[in-house]
């Protein structure tokens, strides 16, 4: 069943409960005190025609009837203690006879209908003057049925106007109600049919404005996933290519020199050529099989940091890097503030190299490694005066394989491995590579480690 | 069309039923209670005095009440929105008897001192009507009587009867009070013009009613033309008499209500 239905069925059920019940109430609780209060007022009416006839008894008047008359009360009866009339003048129909009184003190009294009239009839016995008779007294009491029958005829109005306007109300709540659950259902159907872009709009503070909210926050987190996944799987096949790549081009210099070699009688000069050809591919090839060995190592997190001095740290390394630096021409200098960082030796040390070799790479002649320390962080970076990474390409600088200049890398015997592995090992030591470059002028690459004011060295 | 979508329609007739469903079966519990209460029958004990055969019922000796609960009664009586009702003499009470012939004995004294003319003794009246009431109590006099508190229900002199005599002359309103038979209001018309109903004046009316009741210790006097009023018993109570044209009214009031407090007989109507 529709939720529209169940809410309508609902509401008409209590509207017409709670309508049927104060009705029900409020006529029959107005009909009993009428009722009451139309007995107490024929018990009057008994009694004082009761005066009136005694009265007539003492002062010894004989047309009682017409005493009665006077005193306009002319529903009643006389009846002698054997039961025979004195005067009758009830209503027509009236049933014969005297109803039995259980003592001569008991006044009794019950409703009679007649036609389409109701009457209160009360009778007692009367003694006077030695004479004993039974009075018998009716009082219409017609007007408060009819009384009944108006309000229930008002009831009904108010009964069918408020249940009409109920089922009304209830239409448009409901529809109020249901609109945006269908929203919801349109958005996840569209969602399904893979537009992960459907959002709600967010409209009021309650359930249904919590659940649109909700249902924003689950489409934004599946759509992130989405394009994270779909990222990763462009990388993957971007990744595969590149190796593919990267395998086959050494591969095929490999194979055609050794062929060459094979087939055709070469000079002593030539053989030598081809064979430092097929060694620095080899070379290539071995260094390529470390790096990707190196990140599938780096992928596993069991790694353990210990804490060391900062300005040793890069001094030490500087001092280590220095050389191959001098040798490629590219002057490496260092600086850095005392700071206690946690690293893996052998890992920072890594990242810096790579980093160095990278700014190498790039053709710069002045390298500079510094560490400042900066509130709760310590600030490693490395800059240089190297070719620079164009806008578009430092997104994408850290994905293994990717090379900004592709020609020069292949020189250098790169396979655009080094920043990723670096990425990763800055991963490792809860920090990302910030890189800021200018085309032409160079380029500086940062991360902040965290670090512990406290435990500054003064 | 879909399950759903018949459930739905299923639904929103259940709706029109139940709608319809509460209407007969609220005309159903009413009919219901109409024919309960209509069938039901009751019964009333009524407590009424012995009857004696002559003299005042026991307890009304004749002696009058202080003048404080006289002006409590007079005060309950007249008190607004106080229904009256008839009702058997009780304990205490004067029997219809009895309180006709207090009504004649009393009538009887007024001629004797000249408040209502001696011929009107001697006419028999052809109609004569006795009733005795009762006032329900108000909020005021219950404050006023702490007997009525504990009782939820007046005292015996707080009912009264009201005699009337009537014949082709004059018609004779009298209210009594139900225990001592004292006529507290007496009101005379006389169906032709020209009829004098008494010989005194409205001031020495008042005395000779005054006397009457046994009330004593003077206050003021207010004289106009047709009404006289005076305070009796240190200003506990008034006693007012009006004359008019073919009228008389003789009666106790509530000290400082004059001529404009009137008293209503009252009898249960529609």
């Amino acid at each position: 069943m529709r939720l529209f239905a169940k809410v309508f069925l609902c509401t008409t059920l209590v509207s017409t409960l709670a309508l049927s019940l104060s009705g029900y109430l409020l006529i029959a609780s107005s009909y009993s005190d009428a009722l009451k209060r139309e007995t107490e007022r024929a018990l009057d009416e008994y009694q004082y025609t009761k005066f009136s006839v005694q009265s007539a008894l003492i002062t010894g008047v004989d047309n009682l009837e017409h005493t009665l008359a006077l005193t306009q009360h002319a529903q009643a009866a006389l009846f002698t203690g054997d039961g025979a009339p004195v005067f009758s003048a009830l209503p027509p129909g009236f049933p014969p006879g005297i109803p039995a009184l259980a003592s001569p003190d008991e006044v009794r009294y019950h409703i009679e209908h007649i036609d389409r009239s109701r009457y209160a009839v009360v009778y007692g016995q009367l003694h006077q003057a030695g004479k004993e008779m039974t009075l018998v007294v009716a009082s219409d009491i017609s007007a408060i049925s009819q009384q009944r029958a108006a309000m229930i005829r008002s009831f009904a109005r108010v009964y069918l106007l408020t249940l009409a306007a109920s089922m009304l109300l209830t239409s448009v709540l409901a529809a109020l109600l249901v609109q945006p659950i269908k929203g919801l259902t349109r958005a996840s159907e569209w969602m399904a049919d893979g537009h992960y872009q459907a959002r709600l709009p967010a409209a009021g503070g309650d359930e249904i404005g919590e659940l649109s909210v909700s249902f924003n926050a689950m489409a934004h987190a599946v759509q992130s996933k989405i394009d994270q996944l779909s990222t990763s799987a462009r990388q993957r096949e971007d990744f595969i290519a590149s190796l593919t790549h990267e395998l086959k081009t050494p591969l095929t210099s490999v194979i055609g020199y050794a062929d060459m070699m094979y087939q055709k009688d070469m000079s002593r000069e030539d053989v030598r050529r081809a064979a430092r050809c097929i060694v620095d591919e080899g070379l290539r090839l071995e260094a390529l099989s470390v790096k990707l060995m190196d990140l599938v190592v780096l992928n596993h997190d069991d790694f353990v940091l210990e804490e060391m001095l900062a300005d040793e740290l890069l001094h030490d390394m500087a001092e280590t890097l220095e050389p191959m630096c001098r040798q490629r021409g590219a002057e490496l200098r260092a600086c850095a503030d005392a700071a206690y960082i946690r690293v893996d030796y052998d890992l920072f040390k890594t990242l810096l190299a790579n980093l160095i070799d990278n700014s190498i790479k790039a053709g710069s002649t002045l390298i500079q490694v510094s560490g400042k320390r900066r509130g709760g962080h310590y600030h490693v970076s490395v800059a240089d005066n190297g070719g620079g990474i164009p806008p578009a390409d430092i997104e994408r600088v850290t994905e293994a394989f990717y090379v900004v200049d592709k020609s020069r890398s292949r020189q250098a015997h790169g396979a655009g491995l080094g920043l990723a592995l670096a990425s990763r090992i800055a991963a490792i030591h809860g920090a990302a590579l910030e890189f800021a470059s200018e085309e032409g002028r160079g380029t500086c690459v940062e991360m902040r480690l965290p670090c512990d004011e406290e435990d500054a060295r003064e | 069309m879909s399950r759903v979508r018949v459930q739905s329609a299923a639904g929103v007739a259940l709706s029109f039923l139940v709608a319809l469903g509460g209407w007969a079966l609220t005309n159903a519990m009413l009919d219901w209670q109409e024919a309960f209460l209509l069938s039901s029958a009751g019964s009333v004990r009524v407590e009424s005095a012995p009857q004696a055969e002559t003299g005042l019922a026991g307890g009304a000796d004749g002696a009058g009440l202080a003048a404080d609960v006289m002006a409590r009664v007079v005060a309950a009586w007249n008190a607004p929105g106080a229904a009256a009702r008839p009702h058997e003499p009780t304990e205490g009470q004067l029997n219809m008897e009895q309180a006709i012939a207090a009504a004649k004995d009393g009538l009887s004294r007024f001629a004797v001192d000249g408040i209502i003319p001696q011929w009107l003794m001697g006419d028999e009246p052809a109609r004569t009507g006795a009733y005795l009431w009762e006032k329900e109590p108000t909020d005021r006099v219950i404050r006023q009587d702490s007997q009525s508190k504990i009782a939820a229900k007046l005292p015996p002199e707080y009912s009264y009867w009201t005699v009337t005599f009537d014949n082709n002359r004059v018609n004779v309103q009298l209210m009594l009070n139900a225990v001592t038979g004292e006529i507290w209001r007496a009101d005379l018309f006389a169906y032709e013009a020209g009829t004098a109903l008494t010989e005194l004046e409205a001031s020495d009316a008042v005395k000779a009613f005054a006397a009457y009741l046994g009330l004593g210790r003077e206050g003021p006097v207010w004289v106009a033309d047709t009404w006289a009023s005076q305070q009796f018993e240190a200003g506990a109570v008034d006693i007012v008499v009006t004359k008019g044209d073919r009228q008389l009214t003789l009666r106790v009031s509530e000290p400082g209500l004059h001529e404009n407090a009137g008293w209503i007989l009252v009898k249960p109507g529609r």
